[in-house]
């Protein structure tokens, strides 16, 4: 199992922006995401909200290959409750 | 004297031939504006007949929890929103639930609508992760905020309408 840990400047807190959200993923995680293996993504702590944008942008790869029936299990996400629960809600 | 007959000669080319042409016409262009005034009453009361059905569903969102939670939306001494502000985006979230109702109705519609809502969840995450915002700044955020808001409740209502 893969497991990648996102990492951003030390002033954000909170993730905003389609455009942004697919910028993270091809610089972060697309070299690590291979479809049918289980890949985990780390959101620090200093992540603590996420916005629809972001998550439909960042998501956006994954969605395409997994659909949003069988993301959950193949992606796992280690993030605050907020952020994961963002997550779950907006995919 | 004796009584004439009347002789009545219905003369070719005469007036009443382009009279009773332009009486056609009119009647045919009364149909067509009946059938189209059929048609459009039809589709009227059917997108009224699905929103009032999404005002059912959403009513406690659009009359309560939205203009609430927008109150909450305020900065702190420090020029920062305050985290109050996740009040109105878990509102938008159950919002966008809602709206999937019409997703299965009419889908440029709802992409219209939730494509509102996603930008709204933008622009308050991004403005939560400001620090010291100054306050005319955060005037023209309360504007935006407020408009964008405004929209969405118009393209709903006026759908109700009918429109």
């Amino acid at each position: 199992m893969t497991t990648v840990t996102l990492s951003f400047k030390s002033t954000i807190s909170r993730l905003a922006g389609n455009q942004y959200g697919r910028q993270v993923y091809e610089e972060q995680v697309s070299s690590y995401f291979k479809p049918n293996q289980p890949l985990v993504i780390v959101f620090p702590d200093q992540i603590i909200d996420v916005a629809t944008s972001f998550v439909q942008g960042f998501f956006k790869a994954m969605i395409d290959v997994y659909g949003k029936e069988n993301f959950f299990s193949n992606i796992e996400i280690v993030a605050c409750e907020r952020v994961k629960q963002r997550i779950e809600d907006n995919l | 004297m004796n009584d004439m007959p009347i002789e009545v000669v219905l003369i070719e080319g005469a007036w009443w031939q382009d009279v009773s042409i332009i009486i056609s016409i009119l009647a045919i262009m009364i149909s067509l504006f009946s059938v189209g005034w059929s048609i459009f009453q039809h589709i009227a009361n059917t997108k009224s007949v699905e929103t009032e059905y999404f005002f059912n569903i959403a009513e406690k969102i659009l009359a309560e929890d939205l203009p609430v939670a927008r109150r909450h939306l305020i900065f702190d001494i420090n020029g920062c929103l305050s985290s109050d502000y996740m009040k109105l985006t878990d509102v938008i979230t159950e919002l966008r639930k809602k709206i999937q109702f019409f997703y299965f109705q009419d889908q440029s519609f709802y992409r219209e609508i939730d494509k509102s809502l996603i930008d709204l969840d933008e622009a308050i995450i991004v403005m939560a992760d400001k620090k010291k915002v100054e306050l005319k700044e955060q005037q023209v955020f309360f504007v935006g905020v407020d408009n964008q808001i405004a929209k969405v409740y118009k393209k709903l209502l006026g759908r109700h309408a009918g429109k």
